[in-house]
């Protein structure tokens, strides 16, 4: 696993202090905290249809925030001790696939109550896809009773680095994110949005895919999406901690709304 | 009172053999006189009637020897046992009643005014003035004077209770200022009371609110309940019964409840009682006192004979013990005015405890810290995560969509930082804000902990001696020096020291003997930061099982510090969840780190620990006093002092113990005083403020003497009809009061002279044997 060098110090947000200038890099590795990375869920016959987007995700992430990023992807059998290993795996697919042993399910079920995040992004771009049906079969498993729910545009995910309005991907199939709830926290989000897409390079280094309808300003919402994707993983619902409430509140009304 | 010698004779009866043979003789005798009438058959009936005669006589002297016929000659002096006015002292003979006066100034009045009766029954009787209440004493003019010398006249002077005056002989008051009424123990006990002597009558002075065995067995099954408890005594009882049947008119705080417990900063509800036995309902303002100071009042209307109830809600600002109390207005008429405020005391613990976390940026291991502490009901928590990188990434460019807020350190690390409980840097340095000057807010974070705050320091790239805190005034609170030695990264498995086999934080098991096989379970870590040797007053409790501390803890000034120089607990969560059960113990260290820093009261080295929080009067305060070392072990066989006062101020009582083998003493105090007490415990042997510890109850007298004072003439009359005595329903002349015959000799010397070997009686026995047998022979018959 590589690790990604520490490029600068952090200063205040632009709101306060607007300073330049980066301080020298104090370490070329964490202590003993590996990078944050994210693994991908091995189904099988479902093969990864976005190969280098979780690298470019992570890449994006470590460019534009304090989190020490890993590149690194690797994947984890949705049944194996192994997955404990991996705070942060996602599953992405394209077409349908089959149900989940019930070692699976249960395995996953304690992973998401113990901490584990899952995020879920249904890269077929069709509305009710196979992917769509085998992952709300394997949901409607995992936590009996909870069921997928659309998570509101107060929910963290949409403040956590930027502030967002809603879910955006490389397809807008649904403007919403869905996710399971385990008391107030949301251990599993679902996107039917492909929105790791907007990642996706090709050989020549440019994006890959078109991002439809938005274009590239959608893009940029998508990537900025997924940045607060993996710093909610990482810091959860602090922002609704009633100190950042009212400064997120004053900041929206200074702003006129949600930002742009 | 004794007389001159005596000598009494008389006549006894001292079989000379055993009841059977006695029984047997007769029967020979029976036998023999038959034998005797039928000897003589054909005789003139004169003649056989007067040898029957003859033979009955001879065997009615016999059966009169075998009675053993004794003259005893008794020598001593004659004892007068006395004649005993029983006088109820307890508190409810305070009461005023309709008629204005007290019952012990009715009390007072009689006695003064039958001087001249006393002094005539004095005469017959040796009088005794004896008073009672919980317990028993004569009374005289000296308190420690035995039984009276004669002389009927009331004592002057001598025991005052707290209404009593000059002495009953000038008209004052009777003592009144027993906590409680016991007949039963008082007439029984009287002989006792008496060196010995029975008493030829007792004349019972009371209202008759007993609340011990015969006011009990009155409640329970009435006068004739009363009747079986006091049938047994052996002299007569007869009682005046003073006070009102309908008692006294009164206004009182009956009861408060209140919960066991309550929380700091949240609503506590009181519910005060308030009953109104015989006066005009009107409104009347209860009042709610906290800690002396006035917290609310509200109106409430009480009817006659009815309760009525107030609620009152409170929120305590600070943890410990709180006393309230509740007082209603004396009004007109009301005759136990001490009955009209009540003090209860409730503990108050922490609801919450605030916690500030911060981190220099976000991590797996400042996640999963978190989320154990947001998840904690006890806990609030605000947590700030440095999110901004500098790097001008095309995100950043547009606009302003950030969420970010600016880090408000001026105010958490100034003026806010008092308002929490618990700082914890997260592999946090303050570098991240350059160019800002940190001393100031480490210079605070240092007085906060000298002051009682808590700190915590966690490890990472940015923590300890690579955040160079090792040169900071952190330094000077923190467990362990910091040196700037570059962090290792490679995985090693947390091992307990010594200290950490027993310290309430790396207590992860219940049972100690299995707490270390537990951490040799829990998943390797990974990485920590090098920590130098230990401060003054800290302790190591883990290390990586080559002697590196990597947790340590201390107690510094009036708080406390810990350091944890590793980043990878989080897979003690994560991973230990995997392994079965081992994910319950990320959070069991850092709930039990987060208590002892917070310094939770059961973590206390010193704790008192009574069985309840109130108390009636003369109920004893079972008290704990358990006694730890620093390191949380038990520490046995140290001294202890203690004192128990009232918190409104009046004399201390002193106490010591010594603790046993587990480090605990048990010490049983009086709830002698009411009000609220204070129990304090300093233990030389452990210097500062960890060496002490105080609580607080409440005493109070309810369901005593003045619950209820209404007096009971049906109780009184019972024991008297009992046991023959009379009933006098006014101030009575004491000669009427029954009593048997006073005077009895006190035997010195006795003497036993049996009269069936005396010649006269042998010769009575001989004379009609001889004539039976000289008249047989004339007859003619054998």
């Amino acid at each position: 696993m590589s690790s990604r060098t520490r490029r600068e110090f952090l200063t205040l947000a632009a709101a306060g202090i607007g300073l330049g200038g980066a301080l020298t890099a104090r370490g070329a590795h964490a202590l003993g905290e590996e990078p944050v990375g994210i693994a991908r869920l091995l189904i099988p016959n479902l093969p990864d249809p976005r190969p280098g987007a979780i690298a470019g995700l992570m890449d994006e992430v470590g460019s534009n925030s304090s989190i020490l990023t890993s590149t690194a992807v690797q994947t984890v059998a949705p049944g194996s001790r192994s997955l404990f290993n991996h705070p942060f795996v996602v599953l992405i697919g394209d077409r349908g696939f089959d149900p989940l042993s019930d070692e699976a399910i249960a395995n996953l079920r304690l992973y998401v109550r113990e901490g584990g995040f899952l995020f879920i992004d249904d890269a077929s771009g069709v509305r009710d896809s196979k992917f769509d049906a085998s992952v709300r079969r394997a949901l409607a498993r995992l936590l009996p009773g909870a069921g997928l729910t659309r998570i509101g545009r107060d929910h963290a995910v949409y403040r956590s680095f930027f502030l967002m309005r809603g879910a955006v991907g490389r397809m807008m199939v649904r403007p919403y994110l869905e996710g399971l709830w385990v008391g107030d926290i949301t251990p599993v989000l679902y996107s039917s949005n492909d929105l790791f897409g907007a990642w996706m390079r090709s050989p020549d280094g440019g994006y890959a895919l078109d991002v439809v309808p938005g274009g590239e300003s959608q893009r940029t919402q998508a990537r900025r999406l997924g940045l607060n994707v993996v710093e909610f993983a990482l810091t959860s619902n602090y922002k609704r901690d009633v100190v950042h409430v009212r400064s997120l509140i004053e900041r929206m009304r200074r702003q006129g709304g949600y930002g742009e | 009172m004794n007389g001159p010698e005596e000598t009494q004779v008389a006549l006894s009866w001292e079989p000379l053999f055993a009841a059977e043979w006695t029984w047997a003789a007769v029967a020979i005798g029976v036998a023999l006189l038959a034998l005797s009438w039928r000897s003589s058959r054909g005789l003139k009936q004169s003649r056989r009637l007067a040898l029957f005669g003859l033979r009955a006589a001879v065997l009615g002297l016999l059966a009169l020897v075998l009675a053993g016929p004794s003259r005893v000659t008794t020598t001593g002096k004659v004892t007068r046992d006395p004649f005993v006015v029983l006088i109820d002292a307890s508190r409810s003979m305070r009461v005023q009643d309709a008629s204005g006066k007290t019952r012990a100034a009715e009390v007072g009045s009689w006695l003064a005014e039958k001087q001249p009766e006393f002094a005539k029954l004095a005469g017959d009787v040796d009088i005794k003035y004896v008073l009672f209440g919980d317990d028993i004493t004569t009374w005289s003019g000296d308190a420690d004077d035995g039984p009276s010398d004669g002389g009927g006249e009331p004592p002057g002077g001598g025991e005052q209770g707290a209404s009593g005056g000059g002495g009953p002989a000038t008209g004052e008051p009777s003592p009144a200022d027993r906590r409680a009424t016991d007949i039963g123990a008082a007439l029984f006990s009287l002989p006792d009371a008496l060196a010995g002597a029975r008493p030829a009558g007792v004349l019972l002075v009371s209202d008759g609110a007993d609340r011990a065995a015969l006011g009990r067995a009155f409640s329970a099954d009435g006068a004739p309940a009363v009747s079986r408890l006091t049938e047994s005594l052996s002299y007569p009882v007869s009682i005046w019964t003073v006070g009102d049947e309908n008692g006294a008119p009164d206004l009182s705080v009956s009861k408060v409840d209140a919960p066991p417990f309550g929380f700091v900063r949240r609503p506590l509800t009181l519910t005060a009682h308030i009953r109104n036995r015989g006066l005009p309902g009107r409104p009347v303002v209860a009042s709610l006192r906290g800690d002396g100071e006035l917290l609310a009042s509200e109106e409430v209307l009480v009817a006659p004979g009815e309760e009525a109830e107030v609620t009152f809600e409170v929120k305590p600002d600070s943890i410990g013990y709180h006393t309230y109390e509740v007082e209603v207005p004396v009004p007109e008429g009301d005759t136990v005015p001490s009955n009209n405020r009540l003090e209860v005391t409730v503990k108050v613990v922490r609801d919450r405890t605030r916690v500030l976390q911060v981190t220099s940026r976000p991590a797996w291991d400042v996640k999963f810290l978190r989320r154990l502490l947001k998840t904690d009901p006890n806990i609030d928590l605000v947590s700030f995560f440095i999110l901004r990188s500098n790097n001008d990434g095309q995100l950043v460019r547009v606009g302003r969509p950030l969420s970010l807020i600016e880090f408000p350190y001026r105010e958490l690390f100034d003026q806010d930082l008092q308002g929490f409980d618990l700082v914890i840097f997260q592999n946090f340095w303050f570098g991240s804000f350059l160019p800002i000057d940190d001393r100031f807010a480490l210079d605070n974070i240092a007085s906060y902990v000298a002051d009682g705050g808590a700190f915590l320091m966690v490890g990472g790239d940015s923590s300890f001696g690579e955040a160079r805190y090792g040169t900071s005034s952190l330094a000077s609170i923190m467990p362990t020096a910091m040196p700037s030695t570059p962090p290792g990264t490679a995985p090693f498995q947390a091992r307990l020291t010594e200290a950490g086999l027993r310290h309430p934080i790396t207590r992860l098991t219940r049972d100690p003997s299995s707490n270390a096989p537990r951490w040799e379970s829990l998943p390797p870590l990974q990485g920590f930061n090098p920590l130098g040797a230990l401060n003054e007053g800290s302790v190591a409790l883990v290390d990586d099982g080559a002697g590196h501390t990597v947790v340590a803890a201390r107690s510094v000034g009036r708080g406390r510090t810990m350091a944890v120089a590793t980043d990878t607990t989080w897979n003690w969560a994560l991973s230990g969840s995997a392994q079965g059960g081992a994910g319950e113990d990320h959070a069991t260290f850092w709930r039990n780190a987060v208590r002892w820093l917070v310094k939770d009261v059961e973590q206390k080295q010193v704790q008192i620990i009574t069985d309840k929080e109130n108390y009636r009067l003369g109920e004893t305060i079972q008290a704990q006093v358990r006694v730890l070392t620093e390191d949380y072990s038990p520490r046995t066989d140290v001294a202890l002092v203690g004192s128990v006062s009232p918190v409104r101020g009046g004399e201390p009582t002193a106490f010591e113990a010594t603790t046993d083998a587990s480090g605990q003493a048990a010490v049983n105090l009086t709830a002698d005083q009411e009000g609220t007490l204070r129990i304090t415990v300093d233990v030389p042997a452990i210097a500062g403020e960890y060496g002490s510890a105080e609580v607080r109850v409440s005493v109070t007298d309810r369901e005593g003497e003045l619950e209820d004072p209404s007096a009971r003439p049906a109780l009184l009359a019972a024991i008297a009809q009992a046991t023959g005595g009379a009933t006098f329903s006014a101030a009575p002349d004491p000669r009427d009061a029954a009593r048997r015959p006073v005077d009895a000799l006190m035997a010195t010397r006795r003497e036993v002279e049996p009269l069936w070997a005396h010649p006269l009686l042998l010769m009575l026995l001989v004379l009609p044997l001889g004539a039976e047998w000289i008249l047989r022979r004339r007859m003619g018959l054998r």
